[in-house]
C-alpha cells in the first residue's frame, strides 16, 4: 500500500552554497525514491524558477513558495524576528500551518532555531529542544550496522540544566530507538572527569537523574577521549560543549586527510603506498565526511526540523532530505513526545 | 485494425495529431539489450501506457462541431511489431488513421546501420510522406526527450510552414548524416509541398526529465511536459479543450495512475511559472469547474474546486520577464552542440581512487 503523501519544506536560500546546490539536491530527489514525497522550495521565486528551468527535475513533486528575503549567514540570528517573510521563517510557517510535514535548512542556524521557537511548540514534557548530530565511529550498532553515534545538544542553546540534560538523554534514546532501530541505546554523559561527583553542578545533577531513570540505559560519565571510540550510542552534553565537540571531530577528519595528501606529495614510496591504499582511504573519507549524514534534527519540537551543515553541497543536502523523510515517516515528534511522558 | 466509417472519413478535419509511440504513448525501456528483448517479447496486454496518454487521445478524437480529428503514429519500433502494437491500440480503444513503423530489418540487411539507430531521416521522411495524404488542418505533434523528436518535429514544422528552403534542408540532412537515398526522397517530398501547413504546438514528454530549458533554442512552439494533464491544460488555454475535457483526463489519471491533488497542482504551477499558462487561464478554469464537472468526468466529489483553490494559492507571485527567443532555430548549430555533448559524455571518465 502506498504511504501517505508528505511534503518537505526546504529553505532554498540558506547556506553558503545556496540556492544552486539546494535546488540541485531537491531536483534530484524529485526524480527518485518515494513518489509520495513532495517538496516546497521556499525563496526567491524568480531565482528558483530559472534554476529549475535549467535543471532536470520532476515538477509534479516540486512547488515554489516565494519569500521576499533571506537571512545571510553572517547576520545576527535575531534578524529573523524583525524582518517579515524571510525564507527560513516562511519554511517553518509552511510546516506550522500544515502545508508541509518537515522543514530543512542549511542557513543561519541561530535564525533557524529562533524561527522554530516562534512557529513550533515543544512536545509535552520537554523543557528545551536539542540539536542532535551524528558522528562516525569504528563500532557498528543496531540492525542497520550503523557506524554513527548521536551527540546532543550541539548548539540549539548554550547552557542546559540537569533536567534539560535528562530531557536530551530521553530524546536521544527515543531517536536512536526509532530511527536507528537500537533497542537499548547506551547513553553517556560528557564531562571532564569519569567521577560522578566531579564536573559542573548541572552535569553532576544530571548524573543522578540519569542514573535513576528506568527508561535510560545510562553508562555513566564519559570524557572527550571516549567520544571517537563509539562505545556509546547517545552522548549528552550542553549546547556550547556539543557545538565545539562536533566541529572538532569534523576538523580532525579533514586534518587527517590533509596529512595523507601532504605525505603523498613528499616521497615516491609514500606515494606508492598511499596509491595502494587509495580505495580504502576513500571509504574512510566517505565515512567521516559530514556530507554523508547531511543534517542534524532539532529534537523535542512538535514538528520535524533538520538543520543541514551550512557548507552543504548538493550531496550533503540530498542526505539531509533523506533524513527528513525518514524522520517524518517514523513520526518522530509523536514518538519523542511518548518517550517524554512515559 | 478497425476502420473508421465512410461517413466519419468524409467529415471535415478540425485538427491533425501526430504521435510518437515509445516513451510518448507507451512506457518503453530500450536503454539496454535486455530492455529491447523484453519489449520485443511483451504481449499487447502487458504493455504499459504513459499516464494519461489514452485519456488525452480519447479527448482529442472526439468530434468537434461535426468535424473530426486525424491521428497518426510514427514509431521507431520495427515493422515486425505491427500486429502486437495494433492489438494494443485495439485494447486501448484507439484507432489511428495511419501507423508507420521503421523498416529496421531491411536497414540491417542492406547494411544501413546508421539508419538503424538514426531517427532524423526515417521520421522526417515518414512525416512528409503522410503529410501529403492528409487534408489542410492545423497540426499538433507529440514526442519525447529520449531521441531527437523535438528537433525532427521542428524541422518538419518549419518545412510545411515554409520557413525552411531546400538548400537549408539539404544542409541539415547532411549534418545529420542521413543516407543519400533517404535524403533525396525527403527533398522530393519537400519540393512537392503544395500548401503551407501549420504546426501549433510540439509537446515533448520529458520521460528522461531533461531540463525544460534545453528545448528553448527550438523556440516557444515546443512545450516540454511531464504528464498529459499538462497537455490537456495547454489545450484548455488554447481553447481546444473545455474544462470537462481536462477533468476527464485528470479523472483517468487518478483512477489508473494514482495521481492526486499534489501532482496536478504542482503540474499546473510548473506551466504557470514557465508562462505556458496565464493566471487568466486559472481564473477561467476556476469559474468553469464545480461539482457538475466532478460528476460528469468521474472525479472525486469536490476535487476540481479543491484543485483550483490550491492552484490559485500556489500561483507565482514574482515572475521573471518572459524569455526572449530570437528565431528561427539554428538547426546546424543545434546538431553540432548535440554531437559535442554526446562526445563529452563518452569521454568523461570518473576518477576511481582517492589520489587519482
Amino acid at each position: 500500500m502506498a504511504e501517505r503523501p508528505i511534503t518537505i519544506a526546504v529553505d532554498a536560500m540558506g547556506g553558503y552554497n545556496a540556492p544552486n546546490d539546494i535546488i540541485a539536491a531537491v531536483a534530484q530527489a524529485s526524480q527518485r525514491g518515494d513518489e509520495n514525497v513532495f517538496f516546497s522550495l521556499v525563496g526567491d521565486e524568480r531565482v528558483i524558477s530559472e534554476r529549475l528551468y535549467q535543471t532536470g527535475h520532476n515538477p509534479e513533486r516540486i512547488h515554489i513558495v516565494h519569500a521576499d528575503s533571506f537571512v545571510e549567514m553572517a547576520e545576527p540570528a535575531g534578524t529573523v524576528l524583525s524582518r517579515e517573510s524571510t525564507s527560513v521563517e516562511m519554511t517553518c510557517k509552511l510546516v506550522a500551518d500544515g502545508y508541509a510535514d518537515a522543514m530543512l535548512t542549511a542557513g543561519n542556524p541561530g535564525a533557524a532555531v529562533l524561527s522554530a521557537n516562534k512557529h513550533f511548540s515543544l512536545v509535552p514534557g520537554a523543557h528545551r529542544a536539542a540539536l542532535a548530530a551524528v558522528f562516525p565511529t569504528p563500532k557498528t550498532r543496531g540492525p542497520q550496522l550503523d557506524r554513527f553515534s548521536l551527540l546532543l545538544d550541539v548548539g540549539a542553546s548554550l547552557r542546559a540544566s540537569s533536567e534539560e540534560l535528562l530531557d536530551f538523554a530521553l530524546m536521544g534514546t527515543a531517536y536512536a530507538r526509532i530511527v536507528k532501530g537500537i533497542d537499548e541505546p547506551k547513553v553517556g554523559l560528557l564531562s571532564n572527569s569519569p567521577e560522578p561527583t566531579l564536573g559542573p553542578k548541572e552535569v553532576v545533577g544530571a548524573y543522578q537523574l540519569l542514573q535513576d531513570h528506568p527508561e535510560i540505559n545510562f553508562q555513566g560519565m564519559i570524557e572527550g577521549n571516549h567520544i571517537p571510540r563509539g562505545e556509546h550510542d547517545v552522548i549528552v552534553c550542553e549546547g556550547y560543549v556539543g557545538d565545539v565537540t562536533i566541529k572538532l571531530i569534523e576538523g580532525a577528519g579533514d586534518a587527517a586527510m590533509e596529512l595523507a595528501r601532504s605525505a603523498y606529495e613528499r616521497h615516491l614510496h609514500w606515494r606508492l603506498g598511499l596509491r595502494l591504499l587509495s580505495s580504502g582511504l576513500k571509504k574512510i573519507k566517505t565515512a567521516i565526511e559530514f556530507e554523508e549524514y547531511g543534517g542534524a534534527p532539532l529534537l523535542g519540537l512538535d514538528q520535524v526540523m533538520i538543520l543541514a551543515h551550512p557548507k552543504s553541497t548538493s550531496r550533503a543536502f540530498s542526505n539531509a532530505l533523506r533524513l527528513a523523510i525518514k524522520n517524518v515517516r517514523a513520526e518522530l515528534p509523536a514518538a519523542i513526545a511518548g518517550a517524554m511522558t512515559e | 485494425m478497425a476502420k473508421k466509417s465512410k461517413k466519419s472519413k468524409e467529415m471535415p478535419v478540425w485538427h491533425i495529431f501526430r504521435w510518437d509511440l515509445d516513451k510518448t504513448y507507451l512506457k518503453t525501456d530500450f536503454d539496454s539489450i535486455r530492455d529491447l528483448i523484453k519489449t520485443a517479447l511483451q504481449k499487447p496486454e502487458d504493455k504499459q501506457n504513459v499516464p494519461g496518454a489514452v485519456a488525452l487521445l480519447r479527448e482529442i478524437r472526439r468530434e468537434q462541431d461535426e468535424r473530426r480529428s486525424i491521428l497518426t503514429f510514427i514509431s521507431g519500433s520495427p515493422t515486425q511489431m505491427r500486429s502486437v502494437l495494433e492489438k494494443k491500440f485495439e485494447l486501448d480503444g484507439i484507432t489511428p488513421d495511419a501507423f508507420v513503423l521503421k523498416p529496421t530489418l531491411e536497414n540491417i540487411l542492406k547494411g544501413r546501420f546508421k539508419a538503424v539507430r538514426g531517427q532524423v531521416g526515417y521520421k522526417l521522411e515518414a512525416l512528409l510522406r503522410i503529410h501529403t495524404d492528409t487534408p489542410d488542418a492545423p497540426e499538433t505533434l507529440f514526442g519525447d526527450d529520449a531521441e531527437q523528436d523535438a528537433f525532427i518535429y521542428s524541422v518538419y514544422a518549419d518545412l510545411i510552414g515554409g520557413a525552411l528552403d531546400l538548400d537549408q534542408l539539404r544542409d541539415i540532412l547532411v549534418s545529420a548524416e542521413v543516407y543519400a537515398s533517404t535524403m533525396q526522397r525527403i527533398l522530393d517530398y519537400a519540393e512537392d509541398l503544395e500548401t503551407e501547413g501549420h504546426v501549433d504546438r510540439i509537446f515533448i514528454n520529458l520521460e528522461r526529465r531533461s531540463p525544460p530549458g534545453k528545448f528553448l533554442p527550438l523556440g516557444p512552439r515546443i512545450v516540454p511536459i511531464v504528464n498529459y494533464f499538462q497537455a490537456a491544460l495547454v489545450f484548455y488555454a488554447d481553447r481546444t479543450f473545455t474544462a470537462e475535457n481536462v477533468a476527464r483526463v485528470a479523472a483517468s489519471m487518478i483512477q489508473l495512475d494514482d495521481y492526486g491533488l499534489h501532482e496536478f497542482a504542482n503540474s499546473f504551477q510548473d506551466l504557470l511559472r514557465r508562462r505556458v499558462l496565464t493566471t487568466e487561464d486559472v481564473l477561467r478554469l476556476e469559474q468553469e469547474v464545480g461539482n457538475d464537472i466532478d460528476a460528469a468526468a468521474g472525479l472525486p466529489p469536490g476535487f476540481a474546486t479543491k484543485l483550483a483553490a490550491r492552484v490559485r494559492a500556489l500561483a507565482p507571485q514574482s515572475q521573471s520577464p518572459p524569455r526572449e527567443w530570437v528565431g528561427p532555430p539554428d538547426y546546424l548549430e543545434i546538431l553540432e552542440a548535440d554531437r559535442a555533448m554526446k562526445e563529452a559524455v563518452t569521454e568523461r571518465k570518473s576518477s576511481s581512487g582517492f589520489f587519482s
